[in-house]
């Protein structure tokens, strides 16, 4: 579904992914992990198409189309989905309203706003977001929990074909992290075909969600790849001595 | 709630109960009791509005102005322990608004919000004539093509002790052309609580990505986050809000 090749990309002429490749077929489960700084969340924003991240060279096809020629808006009604690490603010825009507007956008059809309620009634309890939060000002007040769960119910709501996490686990406690996960989980199982790319610091989120996948990143590209035992290597023995024995691989 | 309609100069639509009185001949508005009023001004005629807000008596007012070409003004005097809220949706075309605030006795209250569409010169004077008076100025707009000039001015002559002035003003540029704010607080008394801020910028490239980043197009992102701003500024109940929806202020 998702082929990237040979990717770069800068901001403020700061080179940031450098000969970046991945695949992702539809179903699979990758994750990507490194210290700060690496470039993890950029290649987030590039996927969505975030315009302060120049493309310098490579390609992204997406179901075999070219994904830098869709605008952000085409990209996400096309399936592509972010969970940001720091959702946006938005004063004056209430939580619903922006829903009906991204169910509308999906359709040409008037909006059935009988299932609307249903689903988000459904969701706000899976989620266990107190209902007044829906017509709050999106995240505005939203503590960082709060703020994460908000972005599962708009993935679950607007059920994506490839949904990228941005550290989602980031200030979550240990309840909301597994509230955040079984709800990922639910809509896999509903969803059995939606990919997912996982970007996160911590191996703690794939004790819930088991990946396909583990890519480690370094100096904007992948340095290396292995499954969730990699994972753990990283947590007991740190990104610094696995890069270390990364290069004394290569040499 | 108590209605008056103004069209192009003329009571188009008066419904009001005794909680307020009114002079049609001279436009003047003078509370009883507590009330609320939903004023609409539509037109390209010049009006002058007088409102009085007697003693120990609040009044609530919801305002929708479609201006063309014209001038509006608000004449307002407030007594002791009064308090007025405006909260006003300005859809102008190169028209000036001017509001007059005397708050001549203690504890008067006012709280200005309004929001502005269109090309517009907006003048605001409050004077705090008494002690323990207070002001709480929102003023926010949004210029598409046309210039936006904000010019709040208060004052709080010698004597008038712990009055609070609160002045917040913001302007969103779609396009690049002139926007001014010019928030003057003239003071005379060392025993008062001043602040202000004022922000000129373009639409945030940030909420517009996220807003587009969960499929909402363009042009339907802008008309979400400048709606939000215009109408999330005022403390409007889900019909008031609705009313101003209607209305569909963007098709100008």
């Amino acid at each position: 579904m998702l082929k990237i090749k040979k990717l770069n990309v800068s901001i403020e002429d700061k080179e940031i992914l450098k000969n970046f490749n991945l695949n992702i077929n539809e179903g699979e489960v990758h994750v990507i992990m490194g210290p700060n700084g690496v470039g993890k969340s950029t290649l987030s924003k590039v996927l969505i198409g975030d315009k302060n991240y120049k493309i310098n060279d490579g390609k992204i096809s997406y179901y075999n189309e070219d994904l830098l020629k869709l605008e952000v808006d085409e990209r996400s009604r096309k399936g592509i989905f972010v969970a940001y690490q720091l959702p946006s603010e938005i004063e004056g825009v209430n939580n619903i309203d922006f829903l009906k507007s991204a169910i509308k956008a999906r359709s040409d059809k008037q909006i059935n706003l009988f299932k609307f309620a249903n689903d988000i009634e459904k969701l706000s309890k899976d989620l266990k977001l107190k209902e007044n939060m829906l017509y709050r000002n999106i995240n505005a007040g939203f503590s960082g929990g709060e703020k994460k769960k908000n972005e599962i119910l708009q993935m679950r709501l607007l059920k994506p074909k490839l949904v990228i996490l941005d550290e989602i686990d980031s200030g979550l406690d240990v309840d909301s992290l597994r509230i955040v996960c079984d709800n990922v989980l639910e809509y896999i199982k509903e969803n059995p075909k939606t990919s997912l790319i996982i970007i996160t610091h911590y191996p703690r989120i794939l004790e819930y969600i088991k990946p396909d996948y583990v890519h480690i990143m370094k100096n904007g590209c992948i340095v290396k790849t292995g499954d969730y035992s990699l994972a753990l290597e990283i947590e007991k023995e740190g990104f610094e001595k696995i890069s270390t024995n990364i290069i004394k691989e290569n040499i | 709630m108590n209605i008056i309609s103004i069209v192009n100069g003329k009571i188009n639509k008066l419904d009001l109960n005794s909680e307020l009185e009114f002079d049609e001949k001279n436009i003047c508005i003078n509370t009883i009791s507590n009330s609320k009023l939903y004023l609409e001004i539509i037109g390209d005629e010049n009006v002058k509005i007088n409102i009085l807000v007697k003693n120990d008596t609040t009044l609530k007012i919801f305002n929708y102005s479609k201006l063309e070409h014209c001038s509006l003004d608000f004449n307002i005097v407030q007594n002791e322990n009064s308090k007025l809220t405006m909260n006003c949706m300005f859809n102008s075309n190169d028209s000036k608004i001017n509001s007059l605030v005397n708050l001549n006795g203690k504890n008067s209250i006012i709280e200005y919000n309004s929001s502005c569409l269109g090309e517009t010169k907006k003048k605001l004077r409050i004077n705090h004539n008494y002690s323990n008076t207070n002001s709480i100025v929102k003023s926010y707009a949004v210029s598409d093509n046309e210039n936006i000039n904000f010019d709040i001015e208060e004052f709080v002559p010698k004597n008038s002790v712990n009055c609070n002035l609160s002045q917040a003003s913001k302007i969103i540029t779609i396009k690049d052309n002139k926007c001014m704010i010019k928030p003057i607080l003239l003071i005379d008394e060392k025993d008062v609580n001043a602040s202000h801020s004022s922000v000129i910028s373009p639409i945030s490239e940030s909420d517009l990505l996220y807003i587009r980043s969960r499929g909402i197009k363009l042009e339907d992102a802008k008309k979400l986050l400048i709606n939000g701003f215009l109408i999330g500024n005022l403390s409007l109940n889900e019909d008031e809000k609705n009313i101003l929806l209607e209305k569909d202020i963007f098709r100008r």
